[in-house]
């Protein structure tokens, strides 16, 4: 077996194991799951919107910087 | 959630993985809103070694003395399950080379593109994973022509075409 087919069958083997615990939750556990993931959410399109927002000015100054030479 | 990260960033800083960048439906929920049950994906890229099961050891280990409770192939860092994915694929190496770097509670970490996430939704595809990517298109948050482009690439166009005629063609 090769690194790569190693790699698959590791790929295979994490998401049938995390689809054993996912399924182990209870109903309720499944909703406050949900809810913390609607909050994570919430704050990571934050991040995303700073991320890009700087990403933005960093090449707007890059640009102004080769400008003045 | 920044407990994670935390410990991804360490495993990198360790040496113990080249690089790695956040994708499944956490990546997903850096840029839609979408109802799914908390788990993390990481993405990594394992430093260079003959043997797979030499270069996983490490990591586990390591994420165990940094607080994770290992359980079978996944880590728990209190109520965010942490799933250790490989480079298995082309179309995953260049997702984790091309990620974008956010920080998050300030945490610094790497999430993947939109269109990654997309196409490998789509060459994952399960009806859940379609639908991430209708989301995607249905909320503005993918180009369409970029995500033609990569799925081309990667021989995806029949999967990219189920999703639009079942009416996520809203973005072009």
């Amino acid at each position: 077996m090769d690194l790569s087919d190693e790699k698959t069958e590791f790929n295979a083997r994490a998401k049938a194991s995390m689809l054993v615990y996912l399924k182990s939750k209870s109903w309720e556990e499944k909703v406050r799951s949900i809810e913390r993931m609607n909050q994570m959410g919430l704050k990571a399109r934050e991040a995303m919107r700073e991320a890009r927002a700087k990403a933005v000015t960093g090449e707007q100054n890059r640009i102004a910087v080769d400008i003045q030479k | 959630m920044k407990a994670v990260l935390s410990a991804l960033n360490q495993l990198v800083v360790l040496g113990v993985i080249e690089q790695y960048a956040i994708g499944g439906a956490v990546g997903a929920a850096f840029y839609i809103q979408a109802m799914q049950t908390e788990d993390v994906d990481a993405f990594v890229v394992v430093a260079s070694q003959s043997s797979l099961l030499v270069s996983l050891g490490p990591i586990y280990e390591e994420l165990r003395k940094l607080g994770g409770q290992v359980e079978r192939e996944y880590v728990r860092f209190d109520a965010w399950p942490l799933q250790i994915l490989t480079d298995a694929k082309p179309l995953v190496s260049e997702a984790i080379r091309e990620a974008l770097d956010v920080e998050f509670e300030g945490a610094p970490t790497r999430v993947f593109r939109p269109e990654h996430l997309c196409a490998i939704a789509l060459d994952t595809g399960r009806a859940k994973d379609y639908a991430r990517v209708t989301m995607f298109l249905e909320q503005g948050e993918v180009a369409l022509e970029r995500l033609e482009r990569l799925v081309e690439r990667y021989g995806l166009q029949n999967r990219l075409l189920r999703v639009l005629s079942a009416g996520g063609s809203m973005n072009r």
